[in-house]
C-alpha cells in the first residue's frame, strides 16, 4: 500500500504540468544567476561560482524559496482529495491512514526534491556552460568538484526541504484549505525575515544558528569569519552547530508529522460545521407578505447608489476576512523586530524620530504590500466569478465602472490600513520611548502621497493585468512578471524613471533641509503615472470580464460601448497629460539636468582611464594660498565662487601643462594663471587642458583665479546634488572649484567590470617603500598646506561658515556677509556651509567650543561639548597643543551620513551621533567616541599629515581611533571599551572575509576601512595594553613632533612603527610585529582547569589551567600558515563571567604570563574559588573564537 | 417579442455551441428543451448578455442586444443553471444586495419586494441565514426570487425546478404562470411535463440546431394516431428495438413500456394516445437518424 500509494502520487505529478515548470525555474533561476552579471544570488565578492561556499550560499537562498514549492506540492497532496472532491468516494474504502498518508506524503516529498535537485544542476551546467562560451569570468570557476554539491544538497537542502514539507503537510491536512497553507507560508517568510534582523545581533547568533529551519543563519555562523581562501577550498562539515541545527530540526519534522500528519486519526470528511439555527421568529404566519407588490420596476442603471453600496460590500468582504486580520497582525509584527530592537551604532539605538520611522515602515512593508497586491488584486477583480454569483451579478444593470470603482477603493483601502496599522505601531512607540515630537503632517505626506499614491497606481495596473487575463492564475502571473520586469528593466537601460511604472525619482528626507525640492519632482511623475494609471484605469473597466470566460477579443470589441463617452474623454484626457507631462519631465531631467544610465557611465569612466591614465603622475601646480569669495543663494540651490590663489611647481620639472577637471552641476567656470590659459573643454570627461605660454618653473609661483557657479533648473531623475541645499549646504574645495590633474576617483573599482573594459587591475595605493610619493600626501597630488581667507554671503536667514576665524559679520541687501581668515597654515581641504540652525556656544580654556544643531536635535549637544572639551585635554597632554582657538561641530542634512573633521570644523551628519538615544548607560556612548575622533583628526591628519603611500590612513585613521577609545577609557572605564573593542574585532573579521582583492597587514593597508578603523582599534588598544599608555603616548608624541606640519616628505607607517617599537625588547618587537608587518591570527583556548584546596589553609587554592595556544599568519587570500611564538599573554580568574560587563570586582587574578605555541600549563594559587578562568580573558588579541579562550568551572 | 436571428457560436475547443439558430419568443412562457449538452444554457447565456455570438442577432422589444447590453439588463430577469453566492451574507441582506443593483432606488418599495418575493419562495423565515448555508433546494429558490426582482420584462430561467420537492416545484409554477401573461419567459429544461404544464410555445434545441418549434397541442396533434405500445419484458424489449423504431421506454410497475411511431398498428401493439413527450423523442429519434446518416 505505501509503495503503491508513494507510486501514485509520484506518477500524478509527473504527469502535472507544474512539476515541469518548477523545474525549469529553478534551473533556470540558478543558471543565468550564474552565468548572468545581472542576476545575483549567492556569492559575491570574489567567490569563486563553483566554490563550497558559493554552491551552499545559493542552495540555501532557494531553499527559502522551496517553500512555495512544498506548498505546491506538498500541500496539495494533502488537500487534493477535498479540492478535487474524490473525498466521499475515497473515504468510504478500507484505508489503512498509515501507509496511505505515508506513502503520499513521500511521494510528494520526493517530487520536491527532485525539482531542487535542479538547483545545484544549474549552478553545474551554469558554470560548466558559462567557462566554456566565456559567459564567465574565468577567474572565478575553480575545478568543478562534485562533492561540493553532493554535501550542501544532502547537508543543507534535503532537511529543510523535509521540514518544510512535514510543516505544510500537517497544516494542509489540519485546515484542508490552501488558503491557510498560503498564508502559513506567507507568515513563516516574514517571520523568517524578522527573525534574521534578530539574529544578527552578536549575543543572539548562536540560538538563530541552533533554531534556523533553513540552515541559513547555521551556515552565516558558521562561515561567519571565512576568508576568501576558506569560502573557495573548506568544504561543509557536518559538525558542530550545523550537525545541531540538523538533528533538532529532523526530531521537529518527525514530531510534527507523529502528532499532526494525520497518520493515526482515520482519513476522514472534513467536519461540516454546524450552522446556526436561525432563532425562532415571532412571527410564523408571513402570507400577508405574498400580497407585496413584487413588481416595482428597475429605474435605470443607478450608477451612484451603486458606487455607494458596492464599495461598502467590498469594503466589508475584504475587511472582516480572515487573510486581512492576518495581515494586519504581520504588518505590525514586521515592526516590532526593528522597534523593539533597534540598531544603531555600535548597538546603541537611535531616539525614535519621525523620518526614522516613516523610512521603516515603508521598508518594512515593501515586500508584504507587493504580496497583498498580487493576492488581492486577484481575489476581489474575480470575487463574483469564485463565489459562482458572476453570471447573476454580470447579467444586472450595473456600469462596468461601478465594479472597477468599487474593487479599487477595497484595494487602496486595504493598503492605507496597513500603513494606518504601522503608523498606529511606531507612533506608540515613540510615545513609549518618551519621544513626543510625532510630526503626524509627515508620516501622512511621506506614507500617504510618497508612498501610496504610486502604490495605488500599481493597483490600478494590477486590476488591468487581472482584466485583460482569462483567470486569476494568469493575471497574477502577470504581475509577477511586471515585478520582475521592473528589476530587470534597468539592466537593458531603462532605469530612468519614465520607465519605471509608478515610479519616481527616490525621495529623501532630512529634518534640516525638509522634503528639499523632491516634492516637485514628485508631484510631475505622479501627475505623467496618474496619467498613465488613468487610461489603465478606463481601459481595465471597459474590458471588464461581464460573463463567465468572455475571450478578450470580444472584450475589445465592445470596449467603446462600456467605456462610453465620460471614458473616452478620460482616455483623452490621459494621454494629453501622460505626453505632455512626459515631455516637461523629459526636458527637466535630460535637458536642463544630466542623465546617465549606469553602462554609459561605466564606458565613460573606462574610456576616461584609457584616454588620460598615463597623466596620472604628471606634475600639477600646489595651490598655497588661497582668498575666496563665495556667495551663496540658498533658496534657489546657487553658488557663484571665486577663488584668488597662488600656485607653486613643487617638482623638479618645468610643468608645461596640466588637467583641469569641470565640478560637477556647473555651467560657468574659468581658471586663469598668469602666462596662460584653459584649453578646450572635452565635453565627454569635463576636462580640459591648461596650457602654459610660459612653463611654471620648479620653485616657482604664480597667482590665478578659480571661478565656478553651481546651480540648479528643475528637477533631475536620481542625479542628485546633496551638496548645495536649501537648508545645510555643505561643499568641499574640490567639489566647488575645478580640480587639477587626472582624478582617480573617476576610476572604476570593481574588479570584474575592470576586466570586462581591458583595464589593468586597479592600485588601490602606492607602494609603501617607494619614496617618490612620499612628498605627496594622502589627500593626493598637489594638495599642502595653505594659507586661507575667505568672504562668504549668503541669505539673511541662514550663516555662513568656512575655515578660520571670524573677522567680521554684516548684513546689507538681505545678504549676510562673512568674513573668515585662518591663522594657522591648513591643508588644502575645506569645506563651506550654509544652514539655518541653532547654536551653542561655550568657552573652554581659551577655546571657543561652538555646535550648530537643528531645533529638535538637541538631545546630545552637550554630550558633544563634554568630548570635545575631554578630548582636548587629554591630547594636549598627551600629544601636543592644540593648534586653533576655536572647535565647531555643524549638522548637517543626513542625505549623506558621515562627519568630517576639517580644520577647526566638523561637519556632522544629522544621522549620526545628534539623534543617538543615550539614556541607557549600558550602552556604548558613539556621540562622544565619534565627537573625539574628530577632534583628534586635529592632531592625527590635520598636524601630522601621512605620505600619499601604502598605510596613510593609518596615521590618520588608527591613531584617531586610539585617541578616542583613550578618552573613552578615561570616562566609561575599561569594561566599555571591551564591549566596544568586541565589535570592532567582529567588524574586523567580518571586513576580512569580503574582501575582494587582497587583506593587507596593517602597515600596508590600501585604505581598507576594516583595517584602518576596525583592526586599527584593536591594534592600537593591544599595544596599549602591553607596552603601558604612557609609552605609547610618548612614543605618538615624538612621533607627531618630528612630523607636525611637514611635507617633505610626509612620514609613512615605517616611521610611526620606528617610533613605537623605539626603546622596545625583541619580544615586544616581535609583537609588533605580529601586529604591524603581518596578519596574524591567535589561536588561545583555555582546555582544562583544575581547582585543588591546600592542606591545611581554609582559603587558598591551586589552580592549574591547560591552555593550547597557536598564531597563524594569513596571506592575501586568508590562507593560514603556523608560526612559532612565545610571548606575554593575560591569565586571569574570575568570580563571575567576564563577559558579564555589569558586574563589578569579579576580577579575582589578572598577570601576564608567558604562553608559547602548543600546550601550556599556568600554575597559580589564589584565595578564594574562582568561577570563571581563561586566557586572553578579554580578547585584546585578534582571536576569530574568543569564547573558548574563558572555561566555565 | 424577442427575435433571434441566425445565432452561432462556437467554442475555442471547437464545439459548435449554436448552430444557426432562428427564434421567435412571443410575450408567454416559452419552453426550451433539449438534452444534455445540446446549446441550452450557452443560449440561455447569449440572450442573458453574457457571452456573445460569433454571428447572428438578438433583438428584444427593440434592443439590439449585442450593441446595447445594458439596455436589456434593466428589463432582465435571469437564473442561470448553476450558481453559488457570495459567502457569510444573509438571505435578505444578499435579495436587497440585488435588488439595488437591479435599479430599485425607493427604500420602501424595494423592501416591500424583497420581502414579498421571499414570501413567495418560502424563505421569509430564512431569511436571516446566510444563503451560502442553504440546501440546494433552498438556493435554487433564492435564485428565483433574485431573477423575478424588478418585474423583468424577459425572464429567463435555466432549469429552474433541479433539485426542488414537488411541492415547492408547483409553487414555482403557479408563480411563473401568474407572470406569465406580461412578459417573455423562457423556460429551459429537459423536463418534457414542465413544459406540456406550462407553456403554450416551445422549441427543441439539439447538437446547437432548433429542430422542432411550435405549440406543444399542435405538436403533439400531428402524432395522433401514429403512436403505438406495448408492454413487454426487458429481454424482449431489446429483441423489438432491434426491429421496429422504437421512439421511447419506460418502467412501469416491472415492465418496460415501449413506444413505436408507425402508421399501423404493429402486431400486438396497442394504440396509445400521443404526448409531448412522444413528440420530443421522435424529432430527437430523426434528428440523431440523419446525423448519423450524414455522418456516414
Amino acid at each position: 500500500m505505501l509503495a503503491k500509494m508513494f507510486m501514485f502520487e509520484w506518477r500524478y505529478f509527473v504527469r502535472q504540468p507544474s512539476f515541469y515548470v518548477t523545474s525549469l525555474i529553478f534551473f533556470l533561476l540558478t543558471f543565468f544567476a550564474t552565468v548572468s552579471e545581472n542576476i545575483q544570488i549567492g556569492g559575491g565578492g570574489n567567490v569563486l561560482y563553483n566554490g563550497p561556499f558559493s554552491i551552499a550560499q545559493t542552495l540555501l537562498i532557494m531553499g527559502i524559496f522551496a517553500m512555495f514549492l512544498v506548498v505546491n506540492f506538498v500541500a496539495s497532496t494533502a488537500t487534493r482529495n477535498d479540492t478535487s472532491r474524490m473525498s466521499e468516494l475515497l473515504y468510504s474504502k478500507p484505508i489503512n491512514p498509515l501507509s496511505y498518508q505515508l506513502g503520499r506524503f513521500l511521494g510528494s516529498f520526493a517530487v520536491v526534491a527532485t525539482v531542487f535537485l535542479f538547483v545545484p544542476l544549474g549552478i553545474l551546467l551554469g558554470t560548466l556552460i558559462g567557462g566554456l562560451t566565456g559567459w564567465v569570468d574565468p577567474e572565478r570557476l575553480g575545478a568543478t568538484d562534485l562533492t561540493h554539491y553532493v554535501t550542501s544538497y544532502f547537508y543543507l537542502s534535503l532537511p529543510t526541504l523535509l521540514v518544510l514539507s512535514c510543516f505544510f503537510y500537517a497544516v494542509a491536512i489540519r485546515f484542508r484549505s490552501m488558503m491557510a497553507v498560503y498564508l502559513s507560508a506567507v507568515a513563516l517568510f516574514i517571520l523568517y525575515i524578522i527573525a534574521g534582523q534578530f539574529a544578527s545581533e552578536p549575543e543572539y547568533r548562536t540560538l538563530a544558528a541552533l533554531l534556523d529551519p533553513f540552515a541559513s543563519n547555521t551556515f552565516r555562523e558558521v562561515t561567519r569569519y571565512w576568508t576568501m581562501f576558506d569560502k573557495n577550498n573548506a568544504g561543509i562539515e557536518m559538525t558542530g552547530i550545523l550537525l545541531q541545527n540538523r538533528m533538532i530540526w529532523l526530531v521537529v519534522a518527525a514530531l510534527i508529522m507523529v502528532f499532526f500528519g494525520g497518520f493515526s486519526s482515520k482519513v476522514r470528511l472534513p467536519k461540516i460545521k454546524s450552522t446556526k439555527k436561525s432563532k425562532k421568529e415571532e412571527k410564523t404566519d408571513f402570507s400577508d407578505l405574498l400580497n407585496n407588490n413584487i413588481s416595482y420596476k428597475s429605474s435605470g442603471i443607478q450608477t451612484f447608489a451603486h458606487l455607494v453600496m458596492r464599495t461598502k460590500f467590498e469594503v466589508k468582504q475584504v475587511i472582516f476576512s480572515a487573510p486581512f486580520l492576518v495581515l494586519g497582525a504581520l504588518t505590525v509584527f514586521l515592526l516590532v523586530a526593528p522597534l523593539i530592537d533597534p540598531q544603531g551604532m555600535f548597538g546603541t539605538p537611535n531616539w525614535p524620530l519621525t523620518q526614522a520611522m516613516v523610512t521603516l515602515i515603508q521598508n518594512s512593508t515593501e515586500l508584504l504590500i507587493m504580496i497583498v497586491l498580487a493576492y488581492y488584486s486577484a481575489e476581489i477583480v474575480w470575487r463574483e466569478r469564485n463565489s459562482g454569483m458572476g453570471d447573476i451579478v454580470d447579467s444586472m444593470p450595473v456600469n462596468n465602472v461601478t465594479f472597477w470603482f468599487s474593487k479599487i477603493i477595497a484595494m487602496g483601502l486595504i493598503i492605507v490600513l496597513l500603513y494606518a496599522f504601522g503608523m498606529f505601531a511606531t507612533i506608540a512607540n515613540q510615545a513609549l520611548n518618551g519621544y513626543d515630537n510625532f510630526e503626524v503632517s509627515q508620516y501622512i505626506v511621506r506614507l500617504g502621497y510618497i508612498n501610496l499614491l504610486p502604490l495605488l497606481m500599481v493597483a490600478v495596473l494590477a486590476f488591468f493585468l487581472q482584466v485583460i487575463s482569462s483567470n486569476k492564475y494568469m493575471g497574477m502571473m502577470l504581475f509577477v512578471l511586471f515585478i520582475i520586469s521592473t528589476i530587470t528593466i534597468s539592466n537593458f537601460g531603462f532605469s530612468h524613471n519614465m520607465f519605471q511604472f509608478a515610479g519616481a525619482p527616490r525621495l529623501f528626507y532630512s529634518d534640516i533641509n525638509g522634503y528639499g525640492n523632491f516634492l516637485t519632482s514628485h508631484s510631475w511623475y505622479m501627475v505623467y503615472w496618474g496619467a498613465f494609471s488613468l487610461i489603465l484605469g478606463a481601459l481595465g473597466y471597459a474590458l471588464w470580464h461581464r460573463g463567465p470566460a468572455q475571450p478578450l477579443k470580444t472584450r475589445i470589441k465592445n470596449a467603446g460601448y462600456y467605456l462610453g463617452a465620460p471614458g473616452k474623454v478620460a482616455i483623452a484626457f490621459g494621454l494629453v497629460v501622460f505626453i505632455s507631462s512626459g515631455s516637461y519631465i523629459h526636458y527637466n531631467t535630460r535637458i536642463l539636468n544630466e542623465y546617465v544610465i549606469a553602462d554609459d557611465r561605466e564606458d565613460l569612466q573606462a574610456e576616461y582611464e584609457k584616454k588620460y591614465s598615463s597623466y596620472l603622475n604628471a606634475d600639477i601646480p600646489t595651490i598655497t594660498k588661497t582668498h575666496a569669495k563665495i556667495d551663496i543663494y540658498p533658496s534657489i540651490r546657487k553658488i557663484e565662487a571665486v577663488s584668488e590663489v597662488s600656485v607653486i611647481n613643487t617638482s623638479d620639472k618645468p610643468i608645461e601643462r596640466f588637467l583641469v577637471s569641470k565640478p560637477a552641476f556647473t555651467k560657468v567656470w574659468d581658471v586663469t594663471f598668469t602666462g596662460g590659459k584653459l584649453g578646450e573643454v572635452d565635453t565627454k570627461f569635463n576636462t580640459a587642458w591648461f596650457e602654459f605660454d610660459k612653463p611654471l618653473m620648479p620653485g616657482e609661483t604664480r597667482k590665478g583665479e578659480l571661478s565656478a557657479t553651481r546651480a540648479h533648473q528643475g528637477f533631475s531623475d536620481g542625479n542628485n546634488d546633496f551638496s548645495l541645499l536649501e537648508n545645510g549646504t555643505f561643499i568641499n574645495n574640490f567639489e566647488l572649484f575645478p580640480v587639477f590633474g587626472y582624478q582617480e576617483g573617476n576610476l572604476l573599482t570593481d574588479r570584474h567590470k575592470r576586466r570586462q573594459h581591458d583595464l589593468e587591475p586597479l592600485k588601490r595605493a602606492n607602494k609603501l617603500e617607494d619614496e617618490s610619493f612620499y612628498n605627496e600626501s594622502f589627500f593626493g597630488k598637489g594638495v599642502g598646506f595653505i594659507d586661507f581667507e575667505a568672504t562668504v554671503t549668503t541669505s539673511e536667514d541662514q550663516f555662513a561658515i568656512a575655515p578660520g576665524y571670524l573677522q567680521s559679520e554684516s548684513l546689507a541687501n538681505g545678504r549676510r556677509t562673512f568674513h573668515y581668515k585662518m591663522d594657522a597654515p591648513m591643508v588644502n581641504f575645506y569645506s563651506v556651509m550654509s544652514a539655518r540652525l541653532e547654536v551653542k556656544k561655550e568657552q573652554y580654556k581659551g577655546i571657543n567650543i561652538e555646535v550648530y544643531y537643528h531645533k529638535t536635535h538637541a538631545m546630545n549637544v552637550d554630550r558633544m561639548i563634554e568630548s570635545v572639551r575631554d578630548s582636548i585635554d587629554y591630547f594636549t597632554v598627551n600629544f601636543g597643543e592644540y593648534q586653533h582657538k576655536q572647535m565647531r561641530i555643524i549638522e548637517f542634512p543626513g542625505y549623506r551620513s558621515f562627519a568630517q573633521s576639517f580644520a577647526n570644523t566638523v561637519p556632522y551628519s544629522e544621522q549620526i551621533g545628534f539623534i543617538t538615544d543615550l539614556r541607557d548607560p549600558e550602552n556604548i556612548d558613539p556621540v562622544y567616541y565619534v565627537t573625539a575622533h574628530e577632534v583628534a583628526h586635529q592632531w592625527w591628519g590635520h598636524q601630522v599629515g601621512a605620505a600619499n603611500v601604502q598605510g596613510s590612513a593609518i596615521i590618520s585613521e588608527s591613531l584617531s581611533q586610539y585617541s578616542a577609545l583613550m578618552i573613552m577609557e578615561k570616562k566609561y572605564g575599561p569594561e566599555k571599551i571591551r564591549k566596544f573593542l568586541k565589535y570592532e574585532l567582529d567588524r574586523y573579521l567580518r571586513g576580512r572575509s569580503v574582501e575582494f582583492l587582497e587583506e593587507m597587514p596593517l602597515l600596508r593597508s590600501e585604505n581598507q576601512q576594516y583595517i584602518h578603523y576596525r583592526k586599527g582599534s584593536v591594534v592600537m588598544m593591544s599595544l596599549k595594553d602591553r607596552l603601558g599608555e604612557t609609552r605609547l603616548n610618548a612614543a605618538l608624541q615624538a612621533f607627531l613632533n618630528k612630523f607636525k606640519y611637514q611635507s617633505t616628505p610626509y612620514p609613512t607607517t615605517l616611521d610611526l612603527m620606528a617610533f613605537i617599537t623605539q626603546d622596545a625588547d625583541e619580544q615586544e618587537k616581535a609583537f609588533v610585529s605580529n601586529l604591524f608587518e603581518h596578519i596574524s591570527i591567535y589561536d588561545l583556548k583555555t582546555t582544562d582547569v583544575t581547582v585543588v584546596k591546600v592542606e591545611g589553609k581554609d582559603d587558598l587554592f591551586d589552580i592549574t589551567l591547560t591552555i593550547e595556544a597557536a598564531l597563524n599568519r594569513a596571506d592575501g587570500q586568508g590562507q593560514e600558515t603556523p608560526v612559532e611564538f612565545t610571548d606575554l599573554v593575560d591569565i586571569g580568574l574570575f568570580s563571575d563571567d567576564p563577559e558579564n560587563l555589569g558586574a563589578d570586582d569579579f576580577v579575582m587574578y589578572l598577570q601576564k604570563h608567558q604562553i608559547k605555541t602548543g600546550t601550556n600549563k599556568i600554575k597559580l594559587q589564589v584565595k578564594g574559588k574562582p568561577k570563571f578562568a581563561g586566557v586572553d580573558p578579554f580578547v585584546k588579541l585578534v582571536d576569530k573564537d574568543g569564547a573558548d579562550n574563558i572555561y566555565r568551572l | 417579442m424577442l427575435t433571434i436571428n441566425g445565432l452561432s457560436k462556437t467554442y475555442d475547443n471547437g464545439v459548435k455551441a449554436l448552430d444557426d439558430v432562428n427564434l421567435e419568443i412571443p410575450k408567454g412562457m416559452f419552453g426550451l428543451l433539449g438534452p444534455n449538452g445540446a446549446g441550452k444554457s450557452s443560449l440561455m447565456r447569449t440572450i442573458a448578455t453574457l457571452q456573445q455570438a460569433d454571428k447572428g442577432s438578438i433583438n428584444f422589444d427593440g434592443i439590439d442586444v449585442f450593441a446595447d447590453p445594458q439596455a436589456l439588463r434593466q428589463r432582465l430577469g435571469y437564473l442561470p443553471q448553476d450558481f453559488g453566492v457570495y459567502p457569510r451574507i444573509s438571505a435578505y441582506e444578499l435579495l436587497d444586495h440585488m435588488a439595488i443593483l437591479k435599479g430599485i432606488k425607493n427604500k420602501g418599495e424595494r423592501k416591500e419586494a424583497v420581502e414579498g418575493l421571499l414570501a413567495h419562495t418560502n424563505l421569509y423565515q430564512h431569511r436571516k441565514n446566510a444563503v451560502s448555508g442553504f440546501s440546494g433546494g433552498m438556493r435554487q429558490r433564492f435564485g428565483i426570487a433574485q431573477a423575478l426582482l424588478g418585474d423583468p420584462d424577459l425572464l429567463i430561467v435555466d432549469e429552474p425546478t433541479a433539485g426542488l420537492d414537488p411541492e415547492e416545484r408547483n409553487r414555482f409554477h403557479n408563480l411563473l404562470v401568474s407572470l406569465g401573461e406580461k412578459k417573455a419567459i423562457i423556460l429551459s429544461t429537459h423536463i418534457v411535463e414542465d413544459v406540456t404544464e406550462l407553456c403554450p410555445n416551445m422549441a427543441v434545441l439539439a447538437s446547437g440546431q432548433i429542430i422542432l418549434q411550435g405549440n406543444p397541442i399542435a405538436l403533439t396533434d400531428t402524432l395522433n394516431g401514429q403512436i403505438w405500445r406495448k408492454s413487454v419484458s426487458q429481454a424482449e424489449a431489446i429483441e423489438i428495438e432491434k426491429n421496429m423504431p422504437v421512439i421511447s421506454k419506460r418502467l412501469f410497475a416491472g415492465q418496460t413500456i415501449v413506444h413505436i411511431l408507425a402508421q399501423n398498428a404493429p402486431e400486438g401493439f396497442e394504440s396509445a394516445p400521443a404526448n409531448l413527450e412522444d413528440v420530443y423523442f421522435s424529432t430527437l429519434h430523426s434528428h440523431r437518424n440523419t446525423n448519423q446518416s450524414k455522418a456516414a
